[in-house]
């Protein structure tokens, strides 16, 4: 059982994105929607790469912008965006962005384990390929 | 009784997944005696572990943390537990 809801609120498959900024915008425009985050949220990510460089970057092709609670996060939350081409983040092209909300500092944990081992298990380049929502959730729940 | 922290620019994201992957680790390598934690990097100081695992996007800001671990993909279990086996077999910890 994935640790995982996505659907049509959450996700957004192969999508054309000009800039990691962009990419990071539109993942937390997709959570304030939700109610999951403030409008500064994505502002302060932006801000926060900025300074400490592309920390969200977790593997090749793959992004996990978020900031601290206090940094805009109402309650948990995430989006999930994948893009037709890559985007360059600084320095890094990616192609997943799990754009992550956290409440506290431990809610999410089932989240962060589900995705290391959707990492290690490979899985992440099969999530790259996918075409809609239900071929997503296959691979999350198999 | 050796101290591992990961840090990363949060201190809730990568630096949990690499602490759950630090533990699984040590634990594979057979060093028993150890403790895990992560911090961000703000939160971070010199005095909180022996060994500080980072990405390399934070090689430079965090090196002032003294005994740096930096890896290339910071959720690559494999990458991580070759470079901790590197590390303690070096200072004849395994």
């Amino acid at each position: 059982m994935s640790a995982f809801n996505f659907n049509e609120e959450n996700v957004l498959l192969k999508q054309e994105l000009k800039s990691w900024e962009e990419a990071i915008r539109e993942g937390c425009r997709l959570l304030e929607k939700q109610g999951k985050v403030e409008d500064v949220y994505a502002d302060n990510i932006i801000q926060k790469v900025n300074e400490l460089g592309p920390y969200i970057v977790l593997c090749e092709g793959f992004a996990m912008p978020h900031a601290r609670p206090e940094e805009g996060v109402k309650e948990l939350g995430y989006s999930l965006i994948t893009t037709e081409e890559p985007v360059d983040f600084l320095g890094n092209d990616v192609q997943i962005i799990l754009t992550l909300a956290a409440p506290d500092n431990n809610s999410h944990i089932d989240l962060l384990q589900q995705i290391v081992e959707l990492a290690n298990s490979g899985m992440l380049d099969d999530i790259k390929n996918v075409n809609s929502l239900e071929e997503l959730n296959k691979i999350l729940n198999s | 009784m050796k101290k591992f922290a990961a840090v990363c620019g949060s201190g809730l994201g990568s630096s949990f997944m690499v602490e759950m992957n630090i533990d699984k680790a040590l634990k594979e390598l057979g060093l028993s005696d150890y403790s895990v934690s992560h911090s961000d990097l703000g939160g971070a100081s010199p005095s909180m572990a022996d060994y500080f695992v980072v990405g390399r996007d934070l090689e430079k800001p965090a090196a002032h943390l003294g005994n740096l671990i930096v890896l290339n993909s910071i959720i690559d279990y494999q990458e991580l537990k070759d470079r901790l086996e590197e590390v303690l077999k070096n200072d004849g910890l395994i």
